[in-house]
């Protein structure tokens, strides 16, 4: 099982963070994801240095899970320096096996 | 005091749709319409760009209100905007002249400015940037988020049309609440309430199926004519999320979720100039396929507002020059690793003065154990340089854009551009130090009106 078959990754960004707003299916989707999405394999998966800040939300009522990654974004959409690349990560978050 | 009032979200950006402000209008059974012409990273683009130099606002706007005004003035709909960027003074002149060639007369507009903080910035300006590595002699511009008061005030006034410089954008669909409802704006728990009602309209279609389908997965209808969200509150808070009548996309609690969660941090504080609000507080019910019900877990809403307002200072850094070339053809990623090197070595033979310089290669990969990629497949480079100067980004841009003729055999087409780099930085003042000020335009009588 991945990411996608329990959730849908949406990501967004504020300046050099890269936001994911992610959308579980149910309860113990977002259990799952939660127990699956560690700083760490999060860190890993969109290439942030080891000591990049994480932060990670739960949001119960709705069963979302909110992840922020600082410094990834290099100068972020509107400085025009790097492609794009929220959409390509939130793909590959997708991709994360979840056992 | 109303019992019921219908917010519609008419655009999400500057270069957002104008139809799904008029379909909203037209088709949606709204009282207000507010539209998001300002993201974050609009504000660079609004400094530099040659289309709002000379008016230093939405370049989209008597466009935009054309198509909107004269809907809304036979709909008895309100119009709320952030406009006016670096210019809302300007920009509601513009929307007033607006109004007059359509012959609107006797509207009043409103307008609200002061998020104007450059001066203070500059006299104080390492208590807001000193510790973020960027230099006042940069500094462009300083911009504070206004909240929701200012607009009341407008309304109260007697306001068909509000324009506004930087504003929250939640404050654009929280002030009719507020201005209707006759909330006070300490009443953290409703105050909460409507900014979170806010923050779901504020992006337009990202709430009702935009940026949602997958190739494979959750087909949204009728995509090339997406409504916005419109929020149906009742002052007791009931409140029900759809679309206008006759749009594409979909009411549904998963995007609605995914909206509520957009671009922000610590659900239980989801700070704004009106309110700390509580994300945590809102639950979706899909009552039926075209509504979707809010659920109030019951939570506080929203808390005492923060003491300090977030601003953004915008700080010239120079110069990008960006080139894009198409490299057709089974070999592409070969070519894009033969120009990597010789656009390198060439900017060593310019000495040009850049900071930096990086290569993107999109497209179909390099071809494995000797099997080419079919014919057709192809790739796109991407070279981007940094300057200080404009003249060494063009330098840099020409030479980029020229490499495809002189350099490998693989000649595509190709475009190239330098644009001004802006550091866009967030930091804080003392409420008490920005003065909102408000003002109003009537729109003169057919009878005054010049030609």
């Amino acid at each position: 099982m991945k990411v996608r078959d329990l959730a849908v990754v949406r990501p967004g960004d504020k300046s050099d963070n890269c936001h994911f707003a992610i959308v579980a299916n149910d309860e113990a989707a977002s259990d799952k994801l939660w127990m699956t999405l560690t700083p760490d394999t999060v860190r890993a998966v969109v290439g942030a240095a080891p000591d990049a800040e994480v932060e990670r939300y739960r949001l119960p009522a709705i069963n979302g899970i909110v992840i922020v990654v600082h410094d990834v974004l290099e100068g972020g959409a509107g400085y025009g320096w790097a492609l794009e690349k929220r959409y390509p990560l939130a793909e590959q978050m997708m991709e994360i096996p979840v056992p | 005091m109303a019992e019921r009032v219908s917010l519609a979200s008419g655009s999400a950006g500057s270069r957002d749709r104008i139809d799904v402000g008029v379909d909203a209008i037209e088709h949606g059974a709204v009282d207000y319409i507010a539209f998001d012409v300002m993201a974050e990273q609009t504000l660079p683009g609004q400094v530099t760009s040659e289309e709002s130099e000379a008016t230093g606002y939405d370049p989209l706007l008597a466009q935009r209100m054309r198509a909107v005004l004269p809907a809304a003035h036979r709909h008895g709909v309100k119009v709320l905007g952030n406009f006016g960027a670096l210019n809302p003074k300007g920009a509601a002149r513009e929307v007033a002249a607006e109004c007059a060639r359509l012959g609107l007369h006797g509207t009043k507009v409103g307008v609200v400015s002061g998020d104007d903080v450059t001066a203070l910035v500059r006299e104080d300006f390492d208590t807001y940037f000193g510790d973020q590595g960027v230099d006042p002699e940069n500094l462009l511009t300083a911009k504070a988020y206004l909240g929701a008061p200012p607009i009341v005030e407008c309304l109260e006034q007697g306001a068909d049309i509000v324009v506004t410089g930087r504003v929250a954008d939640s404050s654009l669909y929280l002030a009719p609440l507020m201005y209707e409802f006759g909330w006070d704006e300490t009443d953290w728990d409703r105050i909460g309430a409507g900014a979170i009602i806010g923050h779901v309209l504020e992006c337009g279609a990202l709430a009702t199926g935009a940026n949602w389908q997958n190739l494979d997965a959750r087909p949204v209808p009728r995509l090339e004519r997406i409504g916005g969200p419109i929020a149906d509150v009742t002052k007791d808070l009931k409140v029900d999320f759809r679309r206008a009548q006759n749009t594409g996309g979909v009411t549904a609690v998963a995007n609605l979720s995914a909206q509520l969660m957009h671009e922000i941090n610590d659900p239980a504080h989801y700070l704004t100039p009106d309110v700390d609000a509580n994300l945590l507080s809102i639950g979706f019910t899909q009552r039926d396929g075209e509504t979707v019900e809010v659920r109030w877990t019951g939570d506080p809403r929203g808390h005492v507002r923060p003491e300090k307002l977030k601003i953004l200072g915008a700080f010239a850094d120079g110069y990008i020059g960006e080139v894009i070339l198409f490299l057709p053809g089974p070999r592409a990623a070969e070519h894009a690793e033969f120009i990597e090197p010789l656009v390198r070595a060439r900017m060593e033979h310019l000495a040009l003065p850049l900071e930096r310089l990086r290569f993107d290669y999109v497209g179909s990969p390099k071809a494995q154990n000797g099997v080419p990629e079919p014919p057709g497949a192809g790739g796109v480079l991407r070279i981007a340089a940094k300057a200080q100067t404009q003249e060494a980004a063009r330098e840099f841009a020409r030479f980029g854009e020229y490499v495809i003729v002189m350099g490998p055999m693989a000649l595509g087409e190709r475009r190239w551009s330098v644009k001004p780099a802006m550091n866009v930085v967030a930091a804080f003042m003392d409420r008490a130090l920005v003065e909102p000020q408000i003002e109003t335009i009537d729109v003169p009588a057919a009878a005054a009106v010049a030609s």
